[in-house]
């Protein structure tokens, strides 16, 4: 059935004339998401066909329970969206192809910080609170919260439900472990809650996350990438926060790109690692220093120090560290930052006491293995100036103030592969997905338009101070959807390299065509999840096809899926 | 059991002695009895049989037959189960899993540990002790209480840093069909696990997925969803230097904010809160001496373990302690070393952090030779008003307040804090019966004022789940996928 006019006068009746609408301008400003290659490839693929039919602005959890029983009703797809800036294109409206009507839930409204509870460390959030807005609120209570490099004005509520890597992973670790309460129409237009307010008593308490019971956040919020909104509309949730002894207003100076931001050392001291000198020359020793950043950061677990520990690539430093455009392809150019650094940031929770022995404890570790940190009084003039570059901005890994720095160079950028597991498997899969696709660059002449900066290094980015850990090789393409398209070829080729290679990353790529794809290999847990999607949604209203489509995919359609892909 | 009964058991019987052996199938009733409880006062329900597996081909085999013959599997790890998760409601068949006791692995590099269901505590410790580690134990638990099941049921660490509060990692499991699957970097291959880490590119560390998070749907699932063979879970580095310190208090308010504050500044590891009465369960020399013992320890007692990590131990604890003063000066409580009535409490505490109860009598069951519990978690703002009516309501119910136990573990620095109520009972005394009415009323109570039931045992299902909206119809139906024939534990959880 196609969208018709009686759901859509249904649909202003719940949210009011002002907040729905069949516009085709306003509709198509809705039919992308920002920046990223499959995006553009979709663009290209299905121009104003992927414009929605309707987009809608409820108010409550209470009005999109009514939109989406009206998507039962009406049978029209209803998507769910979070700010739209997202690193992928789970939110583009390809599902006009379906011959549906399709429907773009849009929060905006539902934008308010509902409750920060200082003692017990948790914020309640509604779907278009931006982590910029929860950072600020936090820190005025001592906290902190989950810092993503994704931006500060990505929704946290889709990130926590989504992919959610953060710069201070290391004690924050990934999306699913911020997520404490929630609230969610299911798709069937159902309202569950879980977590501590499940339980309806005396007030609502958002403190906890697991229970009563089986802890459903094991399947409503999914694995590593979530459902991408495919099983309900999330409206509510607590996240985690954590002590935060700084300011409680963020210190800067300046203004707009050139803005910088110090904060006094006993509260806060970041470090810049460099490896010993006879492995420093890079490519050459690409894996070596790797190993060397491994093995670093196994030594700071084992020493339970710092709010912050990762290894940046060198592009992703530039990336960062940039002012400009041009700033970024000078730097990259010139080779500014010749290989990935080790960043640690430590932080007086305890006391200043605590600092200093932290800062011993470091020093101490960084002398044994031969490391050396850069500083302004470092004997190599081009060291001060890369450690005086990064210092503007290193506060940034726990202020979310730097925007979408990652999509500077090309205006388009996208994860080459992505893996989670123990600091040395991670590792491992940065330097197969880089082995793999040099070669094909090199040998089959495939990604020729990528910007030359892609599959260098990785970022290893340690959680749970390092009891596992996240890992990105990143990749630039231009905007152009042929271009675009090389980049995704490219990551399908890595997916089937991590396949062969039996790569960890295998556990958490499952979304989409993928359950079709890699679930026969992996239990079969395809067919248990597409029961589930059957059991929540079942019409398959709910963003499909995600998490996955109700029934098996016959491999002709799954080859045209995953070319779309 | 009528003949026609008898005579279908009778085949089951033969085909599951085919997966395990006829010696590992015991249906004598005397077996079957002394399987028909645990310990937690619930009344007992008589299974048909009792099998024993000793490998996840075992626990399959056993779990399809069940599923295609409509027989119940209740799995049970140790038998020490303290909330009747492990009785069977239906009859059926109780799988002993006790008998699966490697730990194929110990991975220092990564802290974790691979262990099957059947380990226990103590065997744990032996093990992690040869290689200078040690596990994230709850408090005393039972020596012989499996460490996986302690995980499922998400019993609280007795440490409070955030990143070891959930130990699980990856699992292996069987479904109610008698398929198996895996959870997080164990899906990648089907070859042993303990083989993963050297053939494949993981080191078992990535506890999502696939899919799905599956290890947070199987906690807290009382064996209704799956039945968990190996798993490999948190471990830390033993630390070189530590020490207990004690902070005493009168009421259990003023004890909040001291607590809060220590873990706000993240000062030490273990750290937990007992009242005088558990306190003296735990550090009584016998039975007999825990009402006096009790009278003469601090009212209330955060219990805090100084910790002096890898590096440099002594300056560590040097700045922890100086934390210490500090918070101890804000709020004007104060610190101690030793307990007047127990001079060498704070080292029987230290022994006891890193592992299990070594009595022959459980801590809780010191006094009265039972203990019914009331277990929930909020904030600790939230915890001393319902303490103070937990405590009005025994008085109403003719129960002494000063033979009740409360403990207290933060969880996350706080976050939250995961809470016991311990009523000390005779569980062949005559006053059984008005003691559990008294659990059940104060457990209704409390729930009306706050307490979040976050596992819910016994009949208190009932209770919450009435009070849930649409949770229990969602677990029913993940419960129809994952275990169609209503195979595992049925009767748990309301499923």
């Amino acid at each position: 059935m196609a969208f018709s006019e009686i759901a859509f006068k249904a649909l202003q009746d719940i949210v009011g004339d002002e907040n729905a609408t069949t516009d085709p301008v306003l509709c198509q400003s809705y039919s992308r998401v920002q920046w990223t290659a499959d995006g553009c490839v979709q663009r290209g693929q299905l121009g104003v066909q992927m414009r929605p039919n309707c987009i809608v602005l409820p108010r409550s959890t209470e009005e999109i329970q009514a939109i989406i029983k009206l998507a039962n009703r009406y049978d029209f797809i209803f998507i769910p969206r979070g700010s739209g800036m997202i690193n992928s294109a789970f939110t583009n409206p390809t599902q006009v192809m379906m011959g549906k009507g399709v429907v773009i839930i849009d929060p905006k409204h539902m934008d308010k910080i509902l409750e920060v509870d200082k003692n017990n460390m948790y914020m309640v959030i509604e779907p278009y609170v931006n982590f910029a807005a929860c950072q600020a609120e936090a820190m005025k209570v001592g906290c902190m919260v989950a810092v993503p490099p994704a931006g500060a004005q990505v929704s946290a509520l889709a990130n926590i439900q989504w992919h959610g890597a953060y710069g201070n992973s290391w004690i924050s670790g990934l999306g699913g472990h911020q997520l404490l309460s929630f609230e969610v129409v299911l798709p069937n237009g159902e309202i569950l809650r879980s977590g501590s307010i499940a339980q309806s008593g005396a007030e609502e308490d958002w403190v906890w996350g697991d229970g009563p019971g089986p802890d459903l956040r094991g399947f409503f919020r999914g694995a590593q990438f979530g459902h991408a909104g495919g099983m309900g509309f999330v409206t509510k949730i607590s996240m985690r926060m954590f002590p935060w002894p700084g300011p409680t207003v963020f210190p800067t100076q300046g203004n707009a790109v050139e803005k910088e931001s110090y904060f006094p050392t006993d509260k806060l001291r970041w470090y810049m690692i460099d490896f010993p000198e006879n492995i420093q020359e890079y490519p050459k020793y690409e894996e070596e220093q790797l190993r060397w950043a491994c093995d670093f950061q196994y030594e700071i677990a084992k020493a339970e120090l710092a709010i912050v520990v990762q290894h940046n690539a060198k592009q992703f430093m530039w990336c960062w560290a940039a002012r400009s455009k041009e700033e970024f392809h000078k730097g990259a150019n010139e080779d500014f930052f010749p290989h990935g650094y080790n960043i640690v940031g430590c932080c007086a929770i305890t006391s200043l006491e605590q600092l200093e022995y932290e800062e011993k404890v470091l020093k101490h570790i960084v002398d044994k293995m031969g490391g050396t940190f850069l500083s302004e009084d470092s004997p190599d003039p081009l060291d001060r100036e890369r450690y005086k570059s990064w210092m503007r901005i290193t506060n940034d890994w726990i202020r979310v103030g730097h925007s979408m720095r990652l999509s500077r160079p090309s205006d388009c950028f996208h994860q080459g592969t992505a893996c989670v597991d123990s600091i040395d498997s991670v590792t491992d899969e940065i330097l197969r997905a880089n082995r793999q696709q040099r070669r094909e660059l090199k040998e089959e002449e495939k990604g020729t338009h990528l910007l030359p900066i892609s599959f260098h290094g990785g970022w290893i980015s340690p959680t749970e101070k390092g009891y596992g850990a996240l890992m990105t090789t990143d990749l630039w393409p231009e905007q152009e959807p042929e271009k675009a398209a090389e980049a995704i070829q490219l990551l399908l080729g890595s997916l089937k390299g991590m396949m062969m290679d039996k790569s960890a990353g295998l556990s958490v790529v499952l979304l989409g065509p993928a359950y079709d794809l890699l679930g026969p290999q992996i239990f079969n847990v395809h067919l248990l999840v597409k029961e589930m999607k059957k059991q929540f949604d079942p019409k398959n209203i709910s963003n499909p096809p995600y998490a996955t489509t109700p029934d098996v995919v016959p491999p002709e359609q799954l080859a045209e899926m995953t070319k779309v892909l | 059991m009528s003949t026609a009964a008898a005579t279908t058991l009778s085949n089951i019987v033969e085909a599951i002695a085919g997966v395990v052996g006829e010696q590992n199938v015991n249906t004598d009733i005397e077996t079957l009895k002394k399987y028909s409880g645990d310990t937690s006062l619930m009344s007992a329900r008589m299974p048909d049989m009792v099998v024993r597996a000793l490998n996840r081909e075992e626990v399959m085999g056993i779990i399809k037959i069940a599923n295609e013959n409509s027989i119940p599997v209740v799995p049970r790890s140790s038998g020490t189960g303290t909330y009747g998760s492990g009785i069977p409601e239906e009859g059926g068949i109780i799988l002993d899993l006790s008998g699966m006791k490697r730990i194929p692995r110990v991975d220092t590099r990564n802290r974790w540990v691979l262990l099957e269901s059947g380990v226990t505590f103590g065997e744990l410790k032996d093990e992690l002790d040869k290689h200078g580690m040690q596990s994230l134990n709850p408090l005393l638990p039972r020596k012989d209480k499996s460490v996986i099941t302690s995980v499922l049921e998400r019993e609280p660490v007795l440490t409070c840093k955030t990143e070891c509060d959930e130990p699980f990692k990856t699992a292996e499991f069987v479904l109610g069909t008698g398929e198996l699957m895996r959870t997080g970097a164990m899906c990648i291959d089907r070859i042993p696990p303990e083989e993963i880490p050297d053939k494949t590119k993981s080191d078992l560390c990535s506890t999502g997925g696939p899919g799905i998070d599956w290890w947070r749907l199987l906690t807290g699932c009382q064996g209704t969803f799956g039945v968990l063979t190996v798993m490999n879970v948190k471990i830390f580095h033993k630390p070189l230097m530590q020490k207990v310190v004690l902070l005493p208090f009168d009421s259990l308010e003023d004890a909040v904010m001291p607590l809060y504050t220590i873990q706000r500044r993240e000062v030490g590891h273990e750290c937990f809160l007992l009242n005088s009465y558990d306190l003296a369960a735990i550090l009584a020399r016998d039975s007999g001496e825990i009402s006096s013992l009790a009278a003469k320890l601090p009212r209330y007692c955060i219990v805090l373990n100084l910790w002096g990590g890898q590096f440099f131990p002594e300056d560590r604890i040097a700045f922890e302690e100086k934390a210490v003063a500090e918070i101890v000066g804000l709020y004007k409580c104060s610190v101690t070393e030793t307990l007047a009535a127990v001079p060498d409490g704070n080292e029987c505490i230290q022994g006891m952090l890193n592992g299990p109860w070594e009595g022959d009598v459980y801590w809780k069951e010191r006094q009265l030779g039972g203990c019914l519990e009331i277990v929930f978690q909020n904030g600790l703002d939230k915890i001393p008003a319902l303490w103070n009516r937990f405590l009005a309501l025994a008085a109403e119910s003719g129960i002494s307040p000063q033979e009740l136990g409360i403990y207290i573990q933060p969880r996350q620095r706080c976050r939250v804090c995961h809470v016991e109520f311990h009523i000390p009972c005779d569980p062949d005394g005559a006053e059984l019966a008005r003691i559990k009415a008294f659990q059940r009323k104060a457990a209704g109570e409390l729930i009306n004022a706050g307490a979040f039931f976050y596992r819910p045992y016994y009949d208190w299902a009932d209770m919450i789940y009435s009070r849930a909206g649409y949770t229990l119809e969602t677990i029913k139906k993940l419960k129809a996928i994952l275990d169609p024939n209503r195979t595992l534990n049925p009767g748990k959880i309301k499923l």
